[in-house]
């Protein structure tokens, strides 16, 4: 099922506030106590600044509203079975939680997945160096940021600066590699999926489509309490939000030639060498493992069993996680960001599976009822 | 310090990544990922001469110990001991502490401040990228990938860039690869290495990086800060503690020696009267028998720590207090940024002032207060970044039989905790490595035995060099 709608709050303050109108802020202060908790992200000092919360009281809605995309938190870790959660989340983070639903350490019917379009996150400190080198202007003079039609602007008191991120990116700022090769923008494995693609310029108002009845059930309960109101978007703007995520799919495929197309291309010999360099560095911290959404076995875990710097070719540390991975690494780059030794894990991971996406056609974090092929024992030719 | 989110969840810790955090970009060491363990196994029971006992009865005896002695301490000198595992207003809290019982105070520092000065050791170190701006780096007797992740990818980051990266130190350091030149050398003979590589050298622009902490060499230290005087090289000193360079800012080192002269003194009898604060040198210590021995010789030893003790003297009262990260206030990091630690408990303050209470000694110290005297100290300190001021090098005690010690230190290791990857050296391997001929050399400073390591096979080859 899928059901679109224009949505804002109906909340003066938020609706100003908020990003788009506000949706999704008040749809979240309608969650609660209807959910054991209600997850987001809080800012905590700039735009670059914060954490995830769990939303106890009506009143602290305030503090969660704003564009943050340089907050790039994994979401889908303050998921835990046996508490009833809602959680707003990054196409990525939702499909964490889908394959973790697959693993049951989740279970479906106690989550709401309120999901975020995206086109990507930025790297935090990265993105205060740039703005201070390409903007002129400090961390903390940013009152508010956006991302629209591909420049990323920042709001301050002297006014709004507003540049391309293809120019930013090309200067190596920009966004987060995984995100630039990242496909998923809408997340439509999520109940329901907020953005402001589709939505009549200078409106205040959140593109909102709804993918399951529990969706339909949250949102017709913030309808009938009085937090937000809904109506049906145009036809036209609805094809124009189509085209936009076609779009930026279609930019992902190059980024990915970009960036996994060299590596591919590479001779087994050539692209062997090349990941035993990129692996080279590791100090076996295991902050990868520790980032990874996907990875949650205990201490048991058939890895932690291997050093991360034995004398094999790669370590088998790595070897085990790149063949676990390989059909289920969503690509969210955590591992990249949290590597001490700034290793490129998630292109390796990525590596690995989109290989395995083009030989199987199977996907990790798309649907609950997709099994693996390995699983099934259905293995592609060549493995 | 790095920037780290400790996410307490009902009985639950665990950590999340805080990726804006400008000195680690999120990122984190074996030490950091492993918080979440840590901060389970923190102390609850507190203790009385080996047991259990509950809150107020450890704190009441404590108060009636250090209170006899007080009254009655032989002429002898008492001592509070803080590496530096603590905030700044506890640091100053300590201090008033230790005034009102007329003990001193030491950060196991004192043998390097005697040498150098009380003088704040960053001297324009405003983040780790300024690692990859010098066009050559001298790593001095450290293994950056071991104690200092971290900064070892600043420094891949700087080689990247063509920087020059120079090593000086003993086997091991897994500087392979990452060092351009390598100078090999005893433990004991690195001030030698470095003061013949500075005389010779023609660079200017050189950034050292350097250990300070209990262990280390002040021979060194005054060295290295020689080498900056009157030119635009810099040494950035990683301090082994949390909030070692604020003990320094806020003077509250008075004792002017080092942990082996505190042994000694113990063992002499000139001290009598210990109050150890979140420094488990009874763990820690690499002859841990002969600092456990030592302690229990004192007629007082007041213990007060967050974290779960291993082989705690047996005359030794242990009172718990929160884990760092729950504990109110401020510290200074290795760049002297002040930054609040994000706590919310009162920490070492409020067990203080629970003795005090019960010693009716002084008024009670007011987490306000002290907040407000250590941002005007650090105030002032901020003002005055200093030149490096030549000092005069004290003399290399040359070694003699005895076992050389040499801490190759890590969070781990200073905290007395077990990891998968690191153990302390048992008995057995401390004896042997005594036993063995190359490396059993040592007097007073410094160097140190090393760590046993269960599992990483780089490290048993270090050891096997004992």
């Amino acid at each position: 099922m899928s059901e679109t709608y224009w949505g804002w709050s109906t909340k003066d303050d938020i609706r100003e506030r908020g990003e788009s109108g506000g949706f999704v802020s008040s749809l979240i202060e309608s969650l609660v106590g209807s959910y054991d908790r209600v997850i987001t992200i809080q800012k905590t000092g700039t735009v670059f600044e914060g954490r995830a919360i769990d939303v106890r009281d009506p009143s602290d809605v305030k503090m969660i509203q704003g564009a943050l995309h340089s907050l790039c938190i994994s979401m889908s870790a303050y998921i835990k079975k046996g508490k009833r959660t809602a959680i707003v989340l990054k196409p990525c983070d939702a499909r964490a939680v889908i394959e973790n639903m697959k693993r049951n350490h989740v279970l479906r019917d106690e989550v709401l997945l309120v999901g975020l379009n995206c086109g990507g996150t930025l790297p935090a400190v990265d993105t205060m160096k740039m703005i201070d080198v390409e903007f002129d202007i400090q961390p903390d003079e940013v009152l508010k940021e956006e991302i629209s039609k591909g420049n990323l602007i920042f709001f301050t008191e002297d006014g709004e600066f507003s540049k391309s991120i293809d120019e930013l990116e090309e200067k190596g700022y920009g966004r987060r590699e995984s995100c630039r090769y990242c496909d998923f923008k809408i997340p439509s494995v999520c109940d329901i999926a907020c953005g402001n693609w589709g939505t009549p310029a200078g409106k205040n108002i959140t593109f909102v489509e709804v993918f399951t009845t529990r969706g339909q059930e949250a949102l017709r309960h913030a309808v009938d309490e009085g937090f937000v109101s809904v109506k049906e978007p145009s036809e036209k703007l609805s094809e124009i939000r189509t085209k936009i995520d076609r779009s930026m799919r279609g930019l992902a495929k190059k980024w990915k030639a970009k960036v996994i197309g060299p590596v591919m291309e590479m001779s087994p010999e050539d692209r062997l060498d090349y990941i035993k360099d990129a692996l080279s560095p590791c100090i076996g911290c295991y902050a990868c493992r520790k980032a990874c959404p996907i990875c949650n076995c205990t201490s048991d875990c058939k890895c932690m069993q291997m050093d991360p710097d034995d004398d094999l070719p790669i370590p088998q540390y790595h070897a085990v996680r790149l063949l676990h991975l390989m059909e289920s690494c969503i690509g969210c780059g955590n591992c990249t960001d949290v590597c001490p030794v700034d290793i490129p894990l998630a292109r390796l991971h990525q590596l690995f599976s989109r290989t395995y996406e083009d030989r199987t056609g199977y996907r990790p974090g798309m649907s609950t009822d997709d099994t693996p092929p390995l699983s099934r024992g259905d293995y592609p030719e060549g493995y | 310090m790095c920037g780290v989110h400790i996410v307490e969840d009902g009985e639950e810790i665990d950590i999340d990544f805080q990726k804006y955090c400008p000195i680690n970009n999120g990122k984190l060491c074996k030490f950091g990922i492993d918080l979440p363990r840590i901060y389970k196994n923190c102390l609850e029971s507190p203790m009385i001469d080996g047991n259990l006992a509950g809150r107020e009865e450890a704190i009441a005896e404590a108060a009636r110990r250090l209170n006899d002695w007080y009254h009655d301490s032989d002429g002898r000198e008492g001592l509070v001991l803080c590496c530096g595992d603590a905030t700044n207003e506890e640091h100053l809290a300590m201090k008033e502490f230790a005034s009102h019982l007329g003990m001193k105070r030491a950060s196991g520092l004192g043998h390097v401040l005697k040498a150098v000065g009380n003088t704040p050791f960053i001297h324009d170190i405003k983040n780790f990228d300024i690692v990859e701006g010098f066009e050559q780096i001298v790593l001095v007797n450290i293994d950056p990938y071991y104690q200092y992740p971290l900064v070892a990818r600043k420094l891949q980051n700087a080689k990247r860039r063509g920087k020059k990266i120079v090593s000086i130190g003993p086997e091991g350091t897994h500087v392979e690869g990452l060092a351009d030149d390598i100078m090999l050398c005893r433990p004991t003979d690195v001030h030698d290495r470095l003061k013949g590589y500075v005389s010779e050298r023609s660079e200017n622009y050189t950034l050292y990086i350097a250990s300070m902490g209990p262990y280390s060499d002040p021979t060194l230290i005054a060295e290295l800060n020689n080498a900056c005087h009157g030119t635009n090289s810099r040494v950035f000193f990683i301090k082994d503690y949390a909030n070692t360079e604020a003990s320094i800012i806020m003077g509250f080192n008075n004792y002017e020696s080092g942990i082996e002269d505190i042994i000694e003194h113990i063992e002499e009898g000139r001290i009598n009267a210990l109050v150890l604060v979140e420094s488990p040198l009874y763990d820690t210590y690499l002859d841990n028998e002969r600092f456990r021995k030592a302690c229990e010789r004192l007629k007082v030893l007041v213990v007060v720590q967050s974290l779960m003790p291993r082989d705690l003297p047996a005359n030794a009262v242990l009172v718990p207090m929160p884990a760092f990260y729950k504990r109110r206030g401020t510290l200074v990091n290795a760049c002297g940024r002040i930054l609040d630690l994000g706590g919310y408990t009162e920490g070492l303050i409020g067990v203080l002032n629970d003795l005090n209470e019960k010693m009716r000694n002084g008024q009670r110290m007011e987490f306000g207060k002290l907040s407000s005297r250590a941002r005007e100290i650090y105030g002032r300190w901020i003002m005055e970044f200093k030149d490096y001021k030549k000092v005069p090098v004290p003399e290399h005690v040359p070694a003699d039989n005895d076992t050389i010690h040499y801490y190759v230190v890590n969070p781990f290791l200073i905290r007395g905790m077990d990891h998968q990857l690191v153990k302390r050296a048992n008995g057995e391997l401390y004896d042997r490595a005594k036993e063995r001929e190359s490396y059993v050399l040592k007097k007073n400073v410094a160097e140190g035995v090393i760590l046993a390591y269960q599992r990483d096979p780089r490290y048993k080859k270090m050891i096997c060099r004992y």
